[in-house]
């Protein structure tokens, strides 16, 4: 693999050097830490992925659980945070995987913002909104995004967590960017489409 | 590069922020997660993890390229790794089961029998409420009920569990969701033989790397664990590692692993040098 741009990371917590050869107690003292850093990312990250909303606390765990069985050999050459992702990004892909086969329609995030009720929570329709938009983005380029723009990972980060070359993430991140550019667009028009009474047709 | 929208940046950091603040229901996740790390089953002779995604067919070659590189490599695992073992193994659950999520505790508690991280076996017994928010992971009911659902996953190829409130025993998992995972059988695609090429090129650079830089070959496994946790090559990786750690003189954990192998894999063909690779130092 190329020399990883990463190696300036700070290291993992030493928590994860430790976890390994100790006593079981403190393996799962060292996933709590792990944990409690990281589960609202892990979770955010795993939604924005496009893991069906009913199941991504079902990755979530996934993810922690691969954690807490590798947390002892993490060389923490890579920085911590970066590799969550990567084990994030694979679970995310083979919920998605699963998702796609599934006959009935996804828990999908809600596609029209618009239709939001009045009283729901400013928070969740910014998330919705979100969601509706990242799913118009393949998954290619929404890893990217949700990588770089969401998560704020470097492209050389990203690109370690995709198992991509560093200029492939930019000129996928600069196709995602135009993509969800273009979906905010859509939305915006049909926004006002629809805010219009019919009488201008 | 092109720089997003305001209207586009905004939608990104109050959706992002959003996402945060909506998010992961940390103490239930945790009960479950803890339940979960507590229901695996002791590591002992299990029937092989099978996790083979592809038809036999790309099975076969690629794992055929792998195996007869690792001998043109002069690197003597055996054959290793998931060649024999796939090439027996039955696909019926493997595909369902290495496409799906990691199933509640099949793969994890699979994948720590083959890669040990020294914690097998004792969080089953205890599964002290050490977690963030004083979660009562030690619920038997949520034990039994994680250990349940073990079973069930194994069965119908890859559910998970679901945690329904603080401590409590997670539900399984509605069967709509579960039902429909059983329809998995789409191996052998292109994005599978891709991943398994992925698989096979991780795992070799790492045995190459073996003998002039061991360190870089635990980074380059680090990497193949992360992004294949269940991946087709567990085997082969688990033996680098092993040959790997003890080259790097951390024999204890080298023999832990090497252990864990030999219980995980009692007919790997690599089982022998796995076994002693801490005991005889490598030949200058």
């Amino acid at each position: 693999m190329r020399a990883s741009p990463l190696a300036t990371e700070p290291a993992p917590p030493t928590t994860a050097a430790a976890a390994g050869s100790t006593s079981g107690n403190e393996g799962l003292s060292a996933l709590a830490a792990v944990y409690r850093d990281h589960h609202a990312y892990v979770h955010r990250v795993l939604g924005r992925l496009g893991v069906p909303v009913d199941l991504v606390d079902d990755a979530l765990q996934d993810v922690f659980l691969v954690v807490h069985r590798r947390l002892g050999e993490f060389e923490g050459r890579s920085a911590l945070r970066t590799w969550l992702f990567s084990i994030a990004l694979r679970i995310a892909r083979k919920y998605r995987a699963s998702a796609a086969r599934r006959p009935e329609p996804l828990a999908a995030p809600i596609v029209d913002a618009r239709e939001s009720p009045e009283d729901l929570a400013d928070r969740r329709r910014a998330l919705a909104l979100l969601d509706a938009l990242l799913a118009q983005l393949s998954d290619d380029r929404r890893e990217v995004l949700v990588l770089c723009e969401i998560e704020r990972l470097s492209a050389p980060e990203a690109a370690e967590v995709l198992g991509l070359k560093l200029n492939t993430v930019y000129s996928r991140l600069r196709l995602a960017r135009q993509d969800f550019e273009r979906a905010v667009q859509r939305l915006q028009a049909r926004e006002q489409r629809l805010a219009r009474p019919r009488r201008s047709a | 590069m092109t720089e997003l929208s305001e209207e586009a940046r905004r939608i990104l950091d109050e959706g992002a922020e959003a996402a945060l603040a909506e998010g992961s229901s940390g103490d239930a996740n945790w009960a479950a997660l803890t339940a979960r790390v507590a229901a695996a089953p002791p590591p002992g002779p299990l029937p092989s993890p099978n996790r083979v995604t592809l038809g036999a067919v790309g099975k076969l070659v690629l794992l055929s390229a792998l195996v007869l590189g690792g001998v043109a490599g002069g690197v003597a695992l055996g054959g290793v790794a998931g060649g024999g073992e796939a090439a027996s193994e039955p696909s019926s659950r493997t595909d369902a089961e290495t496409i799906e999520p990691a199933p509640a505790s099949v793969g994890v508690e699979a994948e720590r029998r083959e890669l040990g991280d020294g914690a097998e076996g004792r969080e089953r017994a205890e599964a002290p409420a050490t977690g963030p928010n004083d979660a009562d992971p030690d619920d038997a009911a949520a034990r039994e009920a994680a250990a349940s659902s073990d079973l069930e996953a194994r069965a119908s190829d890859g559910a998970s569990t679901e945690p329904t409130g603080e401590g409590e025993a997670p539900a399984k998992r509605p069967t709509s969701a579960r039902s429909s995972r059983s329809s998995s059988k789409r191996a052998g695609t292109i994005d599978d033989v891709d991943e398994l090429a992925e698989e096979e090129r991780l795992v070799s650079a790492a045995r190459r790397e073996l003998q002039r830089d061991p360190a870089a070959a635990l980074r380059r496994l680090d990497t193949y664990d992360a992004r294949y946790p269940h991946g087709v090559l567990a085997q082969e990786a688990a033996a680098t590692r092993i040959l790997a750690l003890c080259q790097l003189g951390r024999r204890d954990q080298g023999d832990r692993l090497a252990a864990d192998f030999a219980r995980r894999w009692p007919d790997a063909p690599a089982l022998a040098r796995v076994r002693g690779a801490c005991r005889e130092p490598e030949a200058p």
